[in-house]
């Protein structure tokens, strides 16, 4: 497949030859930015791997793309080390993704037990990369989805706030009510007589 | 060596003489790698010296 648009791998290079693979093909004008994080294994995985993201400059074949990655393994030469199939990726996912930032990944009903900082995020521009950074975690939708769930899940909202604010469309109010119902009136409905919570 | 100004853009040609084993090995790591025989032996060349500069950098 050929596409010019944002992809990322997951990488088992050696981080030398994984920088020098990412400079040259910027050198040879293939792509305009480069990015990637380190990660220990975790329990579900079994080696430290890198994700990198690329911005693509030109139109790639994603295979000749994926050959270039090919470095020598010296223990064992018809084992290389490579990178995993190119996929096509949202900057604004990966960066939270790539930090296992616990708000995302509970939005994604997921957890993970090591956790990074930006700054372990190596890159070809520091500042196009604060860039994307500040747009991910400020701007992004799943950053808005976020803040939304969180001000609700606290109370800040309230149901015609979320209409008048333009979160929900007016459409959707019967539905934000029944949200709010089911939240206040999760337990069993004992026609107004008390429940058994408070004997425990 | 002849001598030449080197840069990334403008590699320069040499000559390689191989025997007939080292051809054989030289094409079937070119297979297993996806690149031709040239390609195969810039990628042997890139691979040791990145790997050795993790070694000195202490990236092991």
């Amino acid at each position: 497949m050929a596409t010019s648009k944002n992809i990322s791998t997951i990488s088992y290079n050696t981080k030398e030859y994984l920088e020098d693979t990412l400079n040259r093909l910027i050198k040879e004008k293939k792509i305009q930015f480069w990015m990637y994080i380190k990660h220990d294994a975790e329990e579900d995985e079994t080696k430290d791997h890198f994700h990198v993201f690329i911005q693509p400059n030109v139109l790639l074949d994603l295979l000749d793309l994926q050959y270039e990655f090919e470095e020598v393994n010296p223990a064992n030469l018809n084992k290389p080390f490579r990178v995993m199939p190119f996929r096509h990726s949202d900057v604004d996912e990966w960066i939270p993704y790539a930090l296992h930032d616990k708000g995302y990944l509970a939005l994604k009903c997921e957890s993970r037990e090591y956790f990074y900082l930006k700054s372990d995020i190596v890159s070809s521009d520091e500042d196009y990369l604060d860039h994307l950074y500040r747009h991910a975690f400020k701007a992004s939708k799943w950053a808005k989805d976020s803040a939304l769930l969180n001000q609700i899940v606290s109370g800040e909202l309230s149901p015609h706030e979320l209409i008048d604010k333009g979160y929900v469309s007016m459409n959707m109010a019967t539905q934000v009510n029944a949200y709010f119902y089911m939240k206040t009136h999760y337990g069993l409905d004992r026609n107004g007589r008390e429940n058994h919570e408070g004997d425990f | 060596m002849r001598k030449a100004k080197i840069t990334e853009d403008k590699p320069f040609r040499i000559t390689l003489r191989l025997t007939q084993t080292q051809y054989d090995f030289l094409d079937d790591l070119s297979k297993v790698y996806g690149v031709n025989q040239s390609e195969m032996i810039r990628k042997l060349l890139d691979s040791f010296r990145c790997q050795q500069k993790g070694k000195e950098d202490g990236n092991e």
